[in-house]
């Protein structure tokens, strides 16, 4: 059998292609029928078949195949290209998805459903099959090219003469050892101006020196445009006249030439080769540390001279490793389009089979995130869609009687900015229901009827984040399965993320995500509690403060203190973490407010120490279950503090709080 | 023409064949070491590398022979007070005392010891099964009692029974 990191080098590479092959069909989905796009399917469900073959995935390989004759057929006209069509495709991509998840999990590939599938694309194309009427001979055409076109060939210059394009032949020299560049060059030239349909030597090539060929572009541009592009390189003759008028030609299809070759420079890393390089820097960072204390050292003694050089051999040494740091975190970063041409599809499914209309508008796919979140995300983001078309887009006749477009519109959005992306989900669904809400909550003893009467609107969407909370009686297929937002909560803030709610009954909800940019590397601020450091991640902390002893005043024997007339709950770390110290606490604290989605909390610290760039490493073994503590990080001269895992904290105040 | 199948033994095959033979015997190669004036032993192959003692820093809420994590390598590991963990009096780290770094499906973790001694070959046969009255907790972590001298007695120690614990939830 194959080595395992064959086949896991088969799976991405596998999952690659299919995310390349979904891009494509949303492509086609949305404009019209182009044939590079059909073509580009064609090879990527080819590419596929050949993976499954060579790592014998059966079920791939003949869903592939059948898939490969489908879109044969469209690349060859024999077959239309329809919403119908296109709906199989996407079905099969998540076909493919299952069975790749299947085959991860060394579990077999479920059969039984791709028969059934492969049975139906089968029926579908015969259902789509156009009838064959025309034959060669009715090109207007030499027939010493015409007897040499492929049905391909022949298929795309049907369609480009029924479109009414003009046919040239361009006829063009190479010598034998640059032909392969020169002939990519010529048809580089070309494609901006139109298609080229084959290329053929000529039958009085062949001197033994070059190599002549004739290549066959259809085009709306007119003889002086095509003869420019080739730039008296090649000889250009009229074949058959097109009706079309002068059109610009397009410089889209170059660039597309430019993207093409982009992809076959790039690498495929795994992302823990990059968290080893990561580690490394960091090393290197503490050793730059020691170099540090060579260098006082040196002063020390008197030897200013060698420590000035020093110095400034070490600031290099500094710059070029935040240098480093920055672009080894780069490489990690992907752009959240990858999971955004996810959400399309799902979109058009669930849609469907809610029986809604709903367009997905989508803005920032090229925001960045590091590869790791991007993929955690995915199934919070998801769920999150999913409940917007369930519960927030009403049915199309309840749209229409509230004077609505009967189409729902999702948004789904992502900006960064600074250390952070923003990512909002909006609707211009129903809202929710305060009242409901209230119900719900006090139905499921979430809150009791006294605290309700307290809750401030934000407070109030807020509860929809409970776990146990579900507005609707009965879990529908869709958003069902017993998973609530309570869950994307929990996985946002596994993210060191915060999830916020707005909505207006009637005219929509949005649901703000706001996530780091990274976890590889993050900023933490060192504090110090009952005579121990630690570190607490600074993409959680909203604020620092100091106060006095006296200013803390105490709820049910919970500390709190009144923070710009609110109230703040504060939690000493060294309690929090059972911790004793030895002495008092000190007349002067200093409050580090953190924040968890929409809780606040206030950590309560003797000192800071400052702020760091750290790498968080997780505690092996049973040691990594320790609640509280998130890992630790090395900061110089062998000190190892511990990271402070800020969701968990504030969970367990709130738990306290419950218990109160 | 002489078969190349039949290799004819010479006296250096013969001596090779019975160097094997030896180091076969000799099998087992534990590194021994000393706590509370007893002398236990692990694996050699499970250890990683040996560090002079140095601070570790503590973690909440773990047992209490979790003497905390330290770096090493730029890996962070637990430090395991050995002497609490075997229920033997506790002492305050001295001169002698090391760091033994071991490794346990797959992580790194360290065990404070009063001092290293050596490495002992032992052949299978030096390997009794662990005394039966050594019952109760502290039993479990003896994987059995070596005696490559008939005067000299280690303590095995069975490093993944050590090594599993849990920690408290809040």
């Amino acid at each position: 059998m194959t080595s395992d990191k064959a086949f896991q080098d088969f799976l991405s590479e596998a999952q690659e292609t299919v995310e390349n092959l979904n891009r494509t069909l949303l492509a086609l989905d949305a404009g019209k029928v182009d044939p590079d796009l059909v073509n580009d399917a064609f090879r990527a469900v080819h590419s596929l078949k050949g993976l499954a073959g060579l790592f014998g995935v059966g079920r791939m390989a003949s869903l592939s195949h059948t898939l490969e004759n489908l879109l044969d057929s469209l690349r060859l006209g024999r077959v239309a290209v329809s919403a119908a069509i296109l709906d199989l495709l996407f079905e099969a991509v998540e076909i493919y998805g299952r069975l790749m998840a299947a085959v991860s999990e060394g579990r077999p590939a479920d059969s039984p459903e791709v028969d059934g599938f492969v049975a139906r694309i089968e029926q579908a194309a015969r259902a789509g099959a156009r009838a064959q009427t025309q034959k060669r001979q009715d090109l207007a055409l030499d027939p010493s090219i015409l007897s040499v076109l492929s049905e391909y060939e022949e298929h795309r210059l049907r369609e480009n003469l029924a479109a009414g394009r003009t046919l040239f032949r361009v006829h063009a020299a190479f010598d034998l050892a640059g032909i392969d560049h020169g002939l990519d060059e010529l048809k580089a030239r070309l494609k901006p101006l139109g298609e080229v349909i084959t290329y053929l030597p000529t039958p009085d090539s062949g001197d033994g020196e070059g190599i002549e060929l004739d290549v066959i572009l259809a085009t709306d541009a007119h003889h002086p445009a095509v003869a420019g592009a080739v730039g008296g390189r090649a000889e250009v003759t009229e074949l058959v006249a097109g009706r079309a008028p002068l059109a610009a030609a397009t410089g889209a299809r170059a660039e597309e030439d430019a993207t093409l070759r982009s992809v076959s420079r790039t690498v495929r890393v795994d992302i823990r080769k990059l968290d080893h390089l990561m580690n490394l820097v960091g090393e290197l960072t503490l050793a730059r540390a020691g170099v540090q204390g060579v260098l006082e050292d040196l002063r020390g003694e008197g030897h200013l001279e060698l420590a000035r050089r020093l110095q400034q051999e070490s600031r290099v040494l500094e710059r070029k490793l935040d240098e480093l740091q920055s672009g080894i975190l780069e490489v990690r970063m992907v752009p959240l389009g990858q999971i955004f041409d996810k959400l399309s599809r799902v979109v058009r499914r669930i849609s469907r089979d809610a029986g809604k209309e709903i367009r997905l508008t989508i803005s920032g796919a090229d925001t960045e995130l590091d590869k790791l979140i991007v993929e955690e995300l995915s199934d919070p983001l998801m769920h999150v869609i999913r409940n917007s078309i369930d519960h927030g887009i009403e049915p199309t006749d309840v749209r229409r009687a509230a004077g609505k477009d009967e189409t729902g519109t999702i948004w789904v959005s992502a900006q960064q900015r600074g250390n952070h992306v923003v990512i909002e989900v909006r609707d211009d669904g129903r809202g929710f229901d305060e009242d409901r809400i209230l119900e719900t909550a006090i139905q499921r003893r979430l809150i009791d009827a006294a605290q309700a009467a307290d809750l401030s609107r934000r407070e109030l969407l807020n509860l929809v984040f409970l776990p146990g909370f579900s507005t609707r009686e009965r879990a529908s297929e869709l958003s069902g399965r017993g998973v609530g937002l309570d869950v994307v909560k929990t996985n946002i803030a596994r993210l060191s993320g915060i999830i916020d709610v707005e909505s207006t009954r009637g005219k929509g909800t949005s649901l703000i995500i706001t996530l780091p940019v990274t976890l590889a590397i993050i900023q933490a601020l060192i504090i110090r509690a009952a005579g121990r450091s630690y570190a607490i991640p600074l993409n959680s902390v909203l604020e620092t403060i100091t106060a006095t002893r006296g200013e803390v005043k105490t709820i049910e024997r919970r500390e709190v203190l009144t923070v710009r007339g609110q109230t703040l709950a504060l939690a000493r770390v060294e309690q929090a973490l059972d911790v004793a110290r030895a002495g008092p606490t000190p007349e002067r604290m200093y409050v580090v407010v953190v924040g968890l989605a929409q809780h606040r909390l206030g950590l309560v610290v003797d000192d800071f120490v400052g702020q760091e760039n750290i790498v968080i490493k997780s505690l092996s073994g049973p040691l990594n279950a320790v609640p509280g503590i998130a890992g630790a990080t090395e900061l110089g001269g062998q000190q190892v503090v511990l990271v402070l895992d800020v969701a968990a904290l504030v969970e367990e105040s709130l738990r306290g709080e419950e218990a109160a | 023409m002489p078969d190349k199948d039949i290799v004819f033994a010479t006296e250096d095959t013969y001596h090779h064949g019975y160097a094997q033979k030896q180091r076969a015997a000799f099998s087992r190669e534990v590194l021994s070491f000393a706590l509370g004036g007893e002398e236990y032993a692990i694996d050699i192959l499970r250890i990683r590398e040996i560090l002079k003692h140095r601070a570790a820093t503590e973690v909440p809420r773990a047992p209490a022979f979790i003497l905390g994590v330290i770096a090493v390598r730029g890996q962070i590991i637990p430090v395991m007070d050995l002497r609490l963990r075997v229920r033997v009096a506790a002492a305050p780290p001295a001169k002698e005392s090391r760091i033994l770094v071991v490794t346990h499906a797959g992580e790194a973790y360290g065990l404070l010891v009063d001092a290293v001694h050596q490495v002992v070959r032992m052949r299978d046969e030096d390997v009794e099964p662990p005394p039966a009255l050594l019952g109760g907790p502290e039993g479990e972590f003896i994987a059995g009692i070596g005696r490559p001298r008939p005067d000299r007695m280690l303590i095995l120690l069975n490093l993944g029974a050590l090594l599993s614990f849990t920690v408290e939830k809040s």
